[in-house]
């Protein structure tokens, strides 16, 4: 018997067979993980957003339809969960800002940043931390298997040209900074 | 094809987004013209480690995930939906994971031949936490010799992986151990160089771990992975690493920044 497809699982979840999720979760858990440590580089911080990815999944299954395909469907909503992660930095950065200079501290670093510093180590992520979090973003949805410039197209909300352009300018910045690091 | 053709192909060659077709004809031009082959050359590190990401998230984000699953069933907030607890689904497991299972059901079979003998073992005094215990324990053997066959892999890939299941180990045994720091003083990746940093920090209460990551500081060439040491000496407070960083330090082709960096470790552990 062949394994069901992603939509059929998909589908079944919409109708209340939460328990299918559990078979997406196997299937694509190694993926999202990897962009979001990419798009990071820290891997707590990864597996926390694997989490929420797959609670607004149940959350919003009733928006899915089978003519979506699922794993656009799913990174838009991993993209969605990344955005409003950038959201809430910003903002808390703003007040970390206010409190350096309410308490004039100059080495301050949050926990978050530790960690992220950390893990950074790897040459390809510190490179890909020098990029801006778009060019990240369609590298590394660029770079996973099955996923063609017509889905990145598709969950970057672009043409599929604009989705090649974007990821040739973002690799190529990519590779200067990546040499440059190699270098030093 | 052309030089234009190429390098427009070329960016998608690295992000696989290729035919087969496409990428044949590419990969023989590659071969057939200088200036091509010239080119590619600049991109075939980032090529390689774009190719040889294998992170893999912990299993507690697993546990945490079915956990959620489980609640979100048996709190009822889909009303279609039937209680019941959540079997883990079948993993689409790749042979190393597969290896694991068969040492789980070796060692099934072997208790399960025990209960059979009632002369030698009444069955009563076998525990289900026992048997748990020997699982774990002969996947962690199967794990070690897992860890130990991927060392020599000629894909950096591989030998990521080989660091990956290293970090899920308990306990290292001294094949492990001197595995680990073979990776960190002779492979030629610096990204797998540096996954050893990571591992073996992981048994820094071993005598032996502290004294080879003491001895392979002098041993390593690319900066990264002499900061990544000296942050591990300073987070150590190792004392006896002080004399192999002084010994960097004079070396007449050192980076700046290492040596920035050696100078202010030092200064932390003293």
């Amino acid at each position: 018997m062949n394994a069901p497809t992603d939509t059929q699982l998909m589908l079944a979840v919409k109708r209340g067979d939460s328990q299918k999720l559990g078979t997406l979760y196997e299937r694509y858990k190694d993926w999202l993980f990897r962009f979001f440590l990419q798009l990071h580089g820290n891997s707590v911080l990864g597996e926390d957003m694997v989490q929420t990815v797959f609670m607004r999944i149940l959350k919003y299954k009733h928006t899915y339809t089978e003519d979506s395909k699922y794993v656009t469907w799913m990174f838009q909503i991993a993209r969605n969960v990344n955005n409003d992660h950038f959201r809430k930095r910003e903002q808390k950065h703003v007040k970390e800002e206010i409190d350096k200079i309410n308490f004039k501290l100059s080495d301050y670093e949050t926990a978050d940043e530790r960690i992220e510093k950390q893990e950074s180590s790897h040459l390809l992520h510190r490179a890909l931390q020098k990029l801006p979090i778009d060019k990240r973003e369609v590298i590394v949805l660029s770079k996973l298997k099955e996923l063609k410039y017509r889905e990145v197209a598709t969950i970057l909300g672009c043409t599929e040209n604009t989705a090649r352009m974007k990821a040739h300018r973002a690799l190529i910045d990519l590779k200067e900074i990546y040499l440059s690091i190699e270098k030093n | 094809m052309t030089i234009e053709k190429f390098k427009n192909l070329l960016p998608d060659f690295i992000l696989g987004m290729l035919s087969e077709a496409e990428e044949i004809e590419l990969r023989s031009f590659i071969q057939s013209n200088l200036e091509a082959a010239s080119i590619y050359e600049e991109w075939k590190s980032l090529e390689e480690e774009l190719d040889t990401i294998s992170e893999q998230p912990s299993r507690k984000m697993d546990d945490r995930f079915y956990q959620f699953l489980e609640s979100e069933n048996n709190d009822g907030v889909d009303e279609s939906a039937k209680v019941y607890s959540i079997n883990r689904p079948k993993k689409e497991l790749g042979w190393l994971k597969a290896v694991a299972v068969a040492a789980i059901l070796v060692v099934g079979f072997l208790i399960g031949k025990q209960w059979e003998s009632p002369s030698i073992v009444n069955t009563q005094e076998i525990t289900n936490s026992t048997a748990l215990q020997e699982a774990a324990q002969e996947t962690e053997a199967v794990r070690t010799e897992l860890v130990i066959s991927l060392v020599d892999q000629p894909s950096a890939s591989k030998r990521l992986q080989a660091l990956s299941e290293a970090s899920k180990l308990s306990e290292a045994t001294d094949q492990v151990i001197n595995a680990l720091f073979k990776m960190l003083n002779s492979d030629p990746n610096v990204n797998v160089r540096l996954a050893a940093v990571s591992a073996l920090s992981n048994y820094v209460e071993n005598p032996k771990v502290r004294e080879g990551l003491v001895l392979s500081i002098t041993m390593q060439d690319s900066p990264m992975v002499q900061i990544a040491l000296a942050d591990l000496m300073v987070t150590l407070k190792e004392q006896k690493s002080i004399n192999s960083m002084e010994t960097l330090l004079q070396k007449p082709d050192i980076n700046q920044a290492v040596k920035q960096k050696l100078e202010e470790s030092i200064n932390q552990i003293i």
